[in-house]
């Protein structure tokens, strides 16, 4: 085919095209993901008994702001992954602060312990299941986000695949709060973190083979 | 901001917004800048660097939502051009680093192989006898009509055909080893 005919081809049909068109796919597309893990949590692993008094004390609150600020960390670094040539430094930093800054939180809170209460307080009930279940449940988002981020065009696919992850990643952590009772900073700092750093790895994996254009 | 940036932003507006005529001016300028581009970097004849365009141009046409209205055009469809070349050599089992500072290059007026082509081209032409020469060039390389050319260099119409078919039939017998000498030119 000549050069000429394709660009003949490809000005035939030019439906307008509004900005911010695919971040609002995925955002619309979050919304099942979230309703499937809603109910993961709910059928599989059900609603933590005291999920009534804990959503009005502040450590349900503040443990849903850490994922809830990683799922959207992760939504603006896959959104500048998205486009060629956008630099995805700015999220990345913020990333690494809202990382670093639980982190330093928790080492506070552990050093302020008594040496007995810093094991438990690290380990909680349910430090093994806590990663597998969040890891579990990104997967029951992923594919939903996946598709509609597929009309973006990573340039690096891992990346966008990791960042893509992580916004699953937190999205899935903040309504397993709803099952999970673990109320210290260091358990938060530790398992969700690992959780959801998982859920970015795989998405990571995935990245490389769903993101292809 | 560049001219051209400028330039090419506002095809780029007009297209997302639904304007055929300008997205076929931008891919049409896109297209001309692109060829080069790859064929700087392949090394292996036009037929990839033309393919290499195509997918290019299909790409910038399928992806064009995700050029961000704040950011630089030009950076935006050198990602992509680079991302298609780079996706092309490795299928090919290379892998070039390309620094990302040659984006102002995929925009670039003017190239190396634009000056020695134009050097060649003067080495060749130089075995004209100097009016012949002036003429030819005003008519093959300044894309001026045969009557404007003739006016300039006082040779009448008529005179100035036959002027250019002569050196062409020269140049041929010449450089044109190939073909025979005395190829009929379109001058007639």
């Amino acid at each position: 085919m000549k050069t000429e005919d394709l660009i003949d081809a490809l000005s035939v049909d030019l439906p307008p095209s509004g900005s911010r068109q695919i971040e609002r796919n995925i955002l619309l597309w979050m919304i099942p993901g979230a309703l499937l893990v809603l109910a993961g949590v709910g059928l599989w692993l059900g609603f933590r008994s005291d999920l009534a008094t804990a959503m009005v004390g502040p450590t349900f609150w503040a443990k849903a702001t850490y994922t809830v600020a990683l799922a959207a960390t992760g939504f603006w670094l896959l959104a500048r992954l998205g486009r060629p040539g956008a630099s995805a430094r700015a999220p990345l930093l913020v990333l690494l602060g809202l990382v670093f800054g639980v982190l330093a939180l928790a080492v506070h809170e552990m050093a302020t312990m008594p040496m007995p209460e810093r094991m438990p307080a690290l380990m909680g009930d349910s430090a093994r299941a806590c990663a597998p279940n969040i890891l579990l449940l990104s997967a029951l988002a992923a594919p939903f986000v996946f598709w509609a981020a597929r009309a973006f065009a990573p340039t690096r696919p891992l990346l966008a695949g990791a960042a893509a992850g992580l916004l699953t990643g937190g999205l899935a952590t903040t309504l397993y709060g709803l099952h999970c009772p673990e109320h210290t900073a260091p358990f938060v700092a530790v398992w969700y973190s690992l959780g959801i750093a998982l859920a970015a790895a795989a998405g990571a994996v995935a990245g490389r083979f769903v993101f292809r254009w | 901001m560049t001219d051209r940036e400028a330039h090419l932003q506002s095809l780029m507006l007009r297209g997302l917004n639904g304007d055929a005529g300008a997205w076929r001016v931008l891919l049409t300028d896109l297209g001309a800048h692109l060829r080069p581009f790859f064929a700087r970097r392949l090394f292996d004849g036009g037929a990839d660097a033309e393919d290499l365009v195509q997918e290019t141009l299909i790409a910038i046409h399928a992806k064009r939502t995700t050029w961000d209205r704040n950011q630089a055009f030009s950076g935006w469809a050198y990602a992509i051009a680079r991302h298609k070349l780079i996706d092309h050599l490795r299928r090919r089992g290379r892998r070039p680093t390309h620094p990302l500072e040659e984006a102002s290059e995929l925009f670039a007026d003017h190239t190396v192989e634009d000056g020695a082509t134009s050097a060649d081209l003067s080495r060749c032409l130089s075995v004209l006898p100097a009016r012949q020469r002036r003429l030819i060039e005003d008519v093959r390389l300044r894309g001026l009509t045969v009557a404007e050319a003739a006016a300039n260099h006082g040779y009448s119409v008529t005179a100035a055909k036959v002027s250019i078919h002569r050196s062409m039939k020269s140049l041929n017998a010449r450089y044109a080893t190939a073909e025979p000498a005395g190829t009929p030119s379109d001058e007639d």
